[in-house]
């Protein structure tokens, strides 16, 4: 697709090859800033949805890394299987 | 384009039998080149960590004892029972200086709500500044603990008084107790919401930058690319992945579960389909390199003792329901939606199955799926873990579900790990705790499915059909990487095993792996992800999507996962084991 400017007769050659050479950029400037829009605009509209708002509040309150994708990246599977095993381990059986 | 041809007349199953190996391969191939620079840094690790467990790890014997005498003393844990176990729980070898500074080095960009620059530097005014409006909330939390802890000694001076002989003292000194904990757990949140910390991770991101150019760059060198080339690229890299951390801890963002996996494709996507990704970054877009060497280091937290966590109808329904879920899924993707990769079904059934993201990229790496399709599985993924992370609790609550049989539901069923502790932690404490460690038993299962995966793949997919493949040529199709990641996982499991649960606790989980492998781990994941947005064309999606066969495949695979988990949970917990479910 692209324009040989030494055999073209078009005047607006130069214009266009310049914009061939903008657009990507303009692209990518308008790909950072729709994503500047998801987060920004699209994650405060999603608090709109029910239970949605709690949920942050709760994941705030805790302290929750609620993107983690394996046990060991956060400290709740490690609090929680240990105090599991220590109630397993240590049964209350007095009288 | 002759070629072109024929391989569109060969079906993609059909590997041609060239078995060929030679010693050159362990350090001239990447699958083995992964395996050592994994091994390097495991060993590295277990070097820092094991020779300097930490002074108070001594008196754990003590927190034992205790525990047991309260245990025979009373019928409800006690004010000193629970003091013990938390005694013992806050020993980590992570918390001593070496691991804190080891760890401060390592550690990705922080939370941040407008402006992205608060991820990377808080100055001490700005922290002091953050943490004052808590301060009445702390205090108020701190004397609420104060005062349920006084009602708690007490209720349990009069139930010993009674020689806890007494049921009704006995069940009102069990609920002032259990009061006190929900204090003290909320004071303890409430304290650490005041106390802001400063932090600058700019410098530490350097030189977390240059480490891993050098690393990698000369892992490369030894296959035979040029250093130079490499570590030129390798900022480039490395700074998308900073932004995709940086965008999973945007204020709004980490309610969704919306990971740095996501993110890292995202960026490297707007790159490589805007301006393209330049040349001169291309030496250092290295994903299956990037992602192998994680999957190595993943391998060591795969920790087979964990899967005894919550007893037996922990393993019923972490390690029966998935596997009968996965395979399930695959044949019904296979037979009756007819997805058009083999791949593609199995990567998507093992995520929807196992536990997300990390699963994905096990499985996909052991098949040898294509980069689209782990983008495809991961992206799905995220959409129906956002989900059910708000559905999932708001139906349980919904219908009084009990909170263990909610948390093992939901534990077992929620794809990404850290959206399932957000979703227990919505209905409460027990529903969080039982929820994140079934989630620990299940993350296991990855081990065991990345090479059931790949020897299957070997000896039976990536063959003409009828035929059988011998034993060697099943050993040089096998992907080599997966042999380091069960060796790791295998080491880490008898050394876990045999250095005792508590110790191993300390030494192992809180120290080897979050102190330090674990981060360096995460960090190979973000530059993997990086590398496949990079790399990827968004054309390549198109032919994935047609009738939208992904997404009634991960539909029907997670209905039927949670009536099915639905039915197993409540006859473990409350039919089968009801002792245990009484205990936890």
């Amino acid at each position: 697709m692209s324009v040989d400017c030494a055999t073209a007769e078009n005047t607006n050659c130069g214009a266009s090859a310049s914009q061939s050479v903008f657009a990507p950029w303009l692209k990518l400037i308008l790909g950072f800033a729709l994503i500047w829009a998801l987060i920004f605009v699209g994650g405060s509209l999603a608090q709109l949805l029910p239970g949605a708002r709690h949920m942050a509040r709760v994941i705030d309150e805790r302290g929750l890394r609620a993107t983690a994708v394996y046990y060991t990246d956060f400290d709740e599977p490690a609090e929680g299987s240990e105090r599991i095993r220590d109630s397993l381990d240590y049964v209350p059986h007095g009288n | 384009m002759a070629e072109t041809q024929k391989s569109q007349a060969e079906p993609d199953y059909v590997v041609i039998e060239s078995g060929k190996t030679s010693l050159q391969d362990l350090y001239k191939k990447e699958d083995w080149m992964a395996v050592w620079m994994g091994f390097l840094l495991l060993i590295v690790g277990l070097l820092i960590y094991l020779p300097r467990p930490p002074e108070k790890a001594a008196e754990i014997p003590k927190y034992n004892a205790v525990m047991k005498e309260e245990a025979a003393k009373a019928p409800f844990k006690t004010i000193e029972w629970h003091n013990a176990s938390s005694s013992k729980r806050g020993i980590r070898a992570r918390d001593q200086d070496f691991g804190k500074t080891i760890q401060n080095f390592l550690a990705a960009p922080s939370d941040w709500d407008t402006n992205p620059l608060d991820a990377l530097y808080r100055s001490e005014e700005t922290a002091k500044a953050m943490g004052a409006p808590f301060k009445e909330a702390a205090d108020k939390a701190k004397a609420a603990a104060d005062a349920a802890l006084a009602s708690a000694k007490t209720a349990q001076a009069a139930a010993a008084a009674a020689g806890f002989k007494d049921a009704n003292l006995n069940a009102a000194a069990e609920k002032e107790i259990n009061a006190w904990q929900k204090a003290k757990d909320q004071a303890s949140k409430a304290d650490s919401k005041f106390k802001v910390k400063p932090y600058n991770r700019i410098t530490y991101l350097i030189g977390l930058c240059i480490i891993l150019a050098l690393f990698f760059g000369i892992g490369k060198a030894i296959m035979g690319v040029p250093f130079g080339q490499f570590v030129i690229g390798f900022p480039a890299v490395f700074f998308l992945a900073v932004l995709a951390y940086m965008a999973e801890t945007q204020a709004l963002m980490k309610y969704w579960g919306f990971g740095f996996p996501l993110w890292a494709i995202v960026f490297g996507l707007l790159i490589s389909n805007t301006i393209g990704t330049p040349k001169w970054v291309q030496p250092a877009v290295c994903t299956e390199f990037y992602i192998k060497t994680g999957l190595v280091l993943l391998g060591a937290e795969i920790l087979f003792n964990k899967i005894l966590a919550i007893g037996k109808p922990g393993i019923f329904v972490a390690w029966i329901c998935t596997p009968i879920t996965l395979v399930l899924t695959y044949w019904f993707g296979q037979k009756i939606v007819k997805m058009p990769s083999k791949t593609l079904n199995i990567t998507i059934s093992a995520d929807m199955s196992v536990c997300g993201v990390s699963a994905a990229i096990a499985t996909a790496a052991a098949c040898r799926a294509k980069k689209e399709e782990l983008t495809l599985a991961i992206g799905l993924s995220m959409v129906f873990t956002a989900i059910c992370m708000v559905g999932q609790p708001a139906f349980a609550k919904l219908v009084g579900m009990p909170e263990i049989l909610a948390g093992a539901w939901m534990g077992s069923t929620i794809d990404s790990t850290g959206a399932v502790a957000a979703a227990g932690a919505f209905l409460g404490q027990k529903a969080l705790y039982v929820a994140a460690t079934i989630k620990m038993i299940q993350n296991v299962l990855i081990g065991v499915v990345a090479f059931c995966v790949a020897v299957y793949w070997c000896a039976k997919v990536d063959c003409k059909p009828g035929t059988s493949v011998s034993w060697w040529e099943i050993w040089y199709r096998f992907p080599k990487f997966v042999i380091g990641f069960i060796v790791a996982s295998i080491v880490f499991s008898i050394i876990d095993q045999s250095v005792g649960k508590d110790m191993s606790t300390v030494m192992i989980d809180h120290g080897v792996l979050r102190g330090f492998t674990r981060i360096a781990r995460e960090w190979f994941f973000a530059l993997a992800f990086t590398c496949i947005g990079l790399e990827t064309n968004f054309k390549e999606f198109g032919p994935y999507f047609k009738g939208g066969k992904p997404i009634t495949l991960y539909v029907f695979g997670q209905t039927f996962q949670l009536v099915f988990t639905l039915l197993v949970g409540y006859i473990m917990f409350y039919i089968v084991f009801p002792e245990i479910t009484a205990a936890i």
